[in-house]
């Protein structure tokens, strides 16, 4: 009777499988354990790490580490990914020319259009045209009030104003007339004096419908078509405000630019063609699926896609000890967003959508130096080493221990950097193919298009439902029920749209809805997963026909994820293929494929060797 | 002597002592009268009326914060004394309330902007944090 253990090291985890051997070939897997992967796979960094979940496994167990008499490890497949955005449009905005933003509580209501000048100007303004008033953080709001009643009083007509302070309400409330009043305007010393300007704030709840409307700009201003066409990106910009204000500047200029966003270069077996990344993510990918087999795929240099392509390279170089030039892009997957981008020469740090596309890379090498790694674990830890068995064979092994499967099984691995799939025939042959794009293409796409700037909590947001803290004693999930809790809750996340981690709920330090944050969420996770899992079984499945495959089974990191594999279960309903989380061994979910099968694999060794 | 400000919430929102949602502010004797004026235009600036109501005899601020919240019909008061303002919610225990400025935070903004929160607190509106203060 031997103990063996099978260790598979992945990108983001390591994970650890012990079993004993009755040295007839029957096997016993007996316990587990799961460890974040130290260091990039294939290092000998990886050796923390594999002690740790070889101790992990083995400290229920009460068996020493000596005591096991060999340790497989995984010929980790070779692969690396990465992700980049690269910008296609953005709105230029120079002399200042809108504010259209939402403080949480501006003044009055209504539309007013005049002249902009400042209060302290106001004793001088004529009365024969209309005015907005320009009111600085420096004067308090009963002075403002009290210079603005003055003026109006002098028959002035003011019929708008602009505030620095959130002080439109407290304004508005002693006004005599009533105007509408934007406010929490940070920059309003870059607001231009004596031009033409309208102030529009909606009543609560709505948002504004004249300053968003294209036309309803040109009545105001009297603009010509050319302008009119020039101002529609301010007008969308302001699609869904409460508070807006529009300013003609004579100098005043509003572009949507395109910018140059750099070609890719699509080589096949057969043929090869070039793209530009512009063109957007639905001609990229017809024109991949047209060049099918790539072996190769180029960026233009000084553009992002070209330095996400430097980047894998030399990760992947590096890790191989290979020269940078003999590293090629096999694989690429491009999506469309829309991400919000601060306006240049904005007044009140005001966005503007533009539009983007992202891209992952993914590059496959030889061989990763693993019997160098296995060299450095034997003589820390006294045992012997054996590596072996190809990824996708011991994946598909692995999962072919979850109850209710049988071949032909298609096994998609949804980790961080790649998305693989293999399919095991009835024959028992395996194909394989590993795409770009995975768990962090989709953590790129919502830290991107919600604007976070933060990559931490984008993979917070990707891994967990939302909640609002509706009290400080409940919340409210997305699904609409409620948790009360019996302690009173941080006041910092009272009223604010959480994430729901192990830790209890975190703050997601954004102003954005609940609902809106949960589409991009949801859309972010189609766009990658559903498409590559598509893409990746038309790939392994018998005469590239989907229907072939009976079961699909969903394993890796992403697989665990809430709701991605209902969406991917969705989409492969219409093929008629029984989709679901693998359960390794009828007890580990879709978790200790590969390291379930490598010592499955030493069993079947050990059969034929003693019959 | 009433400020325009008490004045002007009175006739927006209703007499003292009437019985009308609104946030509940008690104040111990002798309180300056400035002190006030910050916490009800944080309130104004909010949109969420208050009700005032000054106490004869000396008493904590916490206690007044908490007699306001638990008879405030918006669950939510204010209690002041001459050395602190203090924030609290019926729902949380007298000696737990969720802000408490001490005499030397008593500046303009921190005041504002416990006015401000108190009325977010009914609103369920995130609360308004400067680098600490006011803070639990």
């Amino acid at each position: 009777m031997t103990y063996i253990a099978g260790v598979d090291i992945g990108n983001n985890s390591t994970e650890v499988a012990i079993a004993r051997l009755n040295g007839r070939g029957e096997v016993n897997v007996l316990s587990s354990a799961l460890v974040r992967t130290v260091g990039i796979k294939g290092t000998l960094q990886n050796t923390h790490g594999i002690i740790d979940a070889l101790d992990g496994a083995l400290n229920p167990l009460d068996i020493p580490l000596k005591d096991l008499s060999l340790v497989l490890l995984n010929e980790a497949t070779p692969v690396i990914g990465d992700v980049a955005m690269e910008t296609i449009t953005e709105t230029v905005i120079t002399e200042s020319a809108m504010i259209g933003h939402n403080p949480s509580t501006p003044g009055g209501m209504g539309l007013g259009r005049g002249t902009t000048i400042s209060l302290e100007k106001l004793d001088e303004a004529a009365s024969d045209e209309p005015w907005i008033v320009i009111i600085p953080g420096t004067v308090d709001f009963l002075e403002a009030a009290e210079r603005v009643n003055r003026a109006t009083s002098a028959k002035k007509d003011i019929v708008g104003a602009i505030v620095q302070k959130d002080d439109g309400v407290l304004i508005h409330n002693r006004l005599h007339h009533p105007i509408p009043i934007v406010d929490e305007v940070l920059h309003i010393d870059r607001v231009p004096l004596g031009m033409s300007a309208a102030v529009e704030v909606a009543a609560p709840g709505r948002s504004v419908v004249k300053l968003s409307n294209p036309y309803d700009i040109a009545t105001q201003f009297d603009l010509d078509p050319d302008e009119t066409r020039h101002v529609h990106p301010i007008a969308r910009a302001l699609m869904g405000t409460r508070s807006a204000v529009v300013i003609k500047t004579p100098k005043g200029d509003i572009e949507e630019r395109r910018i140059p966003a750099g070609k890719l270069l699509l080589i096949g077996e057969k043929k090869k063609a070039g793209v530009e990344v512009g063109k957007g993510a639905e001609a990229i990918m017809a024109q991949v699926a047209e060049i099918l087999p790539l072996t190769e795929i180029r960026a233009e240099t000084g553009t992002n896609v070209g330095g996400m392509f430097e980047n894998v390279r030399n990760v992947m170089a590096d890790l191989t000890d290979q020269p940078v030039s003999a590293i090629r892009v096999q694989d690429i997957i491009a999506v469309d967003t829309l991400v919000p981008q601060k306006v240049l020469g904005s007044l009140a740090d005001e966005c503007a959508l533009g539009n983007a596309v992202g891209l992952a890379a993914m590059v496959e090498t030889h061989k990763l130096p693993m019997q160098r790694l296995a060299r450095e674990l034997e003589e820390q830890i006294a045992v012997p080493i054996c590596v072996g068995g190809v990824e996708a064979d011991m994946a598909i092994l692995g999962a072919l221990t979850t109850p209710g499967t049988r071949p032909p099984l298609a096994i998609l691995d949804l980790g961080g950097g790649s998305t693989d799939a293999s399919l095991i025939r009835e024959s028992g042959e395996v194909r394989s193919v590993h795409l770009a794009g995975a768990g962090d293409m989709v953590t790129l796409l919502i830290n991107k298009e919600l604007g976070l700037e933060n990559r931490e909590v984008a993979e917070n947001i990707k891994r967990h439902t939302l909640a609002k803290i509706e009290s400080l004693f409940h919340m409210r999930h997305e699904d609409g029920s409620v948790e009360f809790f019996s302690e009173a809750l941080d006041p910092r996340l009272f009223g604010r749209v959480v994430v729901v981690t192990d830790d209890g709920p975190k703050p997601v330090e954004i102003k954005e809805p609940l609902p809106k944050i949960a589409v991009i969420r949801k859309e972010a996770k189609k766009k990658i997963f559903v498409q590559n899992a598509l893409r990746a079984l038309k790939r392994v499945a018998p005469g590239g026909n989907i229907r072939l495959i009976g079961f699909v089974a969903l394993v890796g990191g992403s697989a665990l994820d809430f709701e991605i594999p209902g969406m991917i279960s969705d989409v492969l309903m219409e093929y008629g293929i029984v989709t679901g989380r693998a359960n390794v061994r009828g007890i580990e979910g879709p978790r200790n494929a590969v390291a379930t099968g490598l010592v499955l694999a030493q069993a079947k060794r050990e059969r034929i060797e003693t019959s | 002597m009433k400020s325009d400000t008490e004045r002007a919430i009175q006739e927006r929102f209703g007499k003292q002592g009437v019985e009308m949602p609104a946030v509940r502010i008690f104040i111990a004797p002798l309180v300056s009268r400035e002190f006030i004026n910050y916490i009800l235009w944080g309130l104004e600036e909010e949109g969420i009326p208050a009700e005032l109501k000054e106490m004869e005899d000396e008493t904590s601020a916490v206690l007044l914060a908490k007699l306001a919240a638990d008879s405030a019909s918006l669950n939510v008061g204010i209690g002041i004394d001459k050395a602190k303002v203090v924030l609290h919610h019926r729902d949380l225990l007298q000696e737990n309330p969720l802000f408490s400025l001490g005499a030397e935070e008593l500046n303009r903004t921190n005041l504002r902007c416990l006015g401000a929160n108190a009325a977010r607190l009914f609103k369920g509106s995130p609360l308004i944090f400067q680098d600490g203060s006011p803070g639990s």
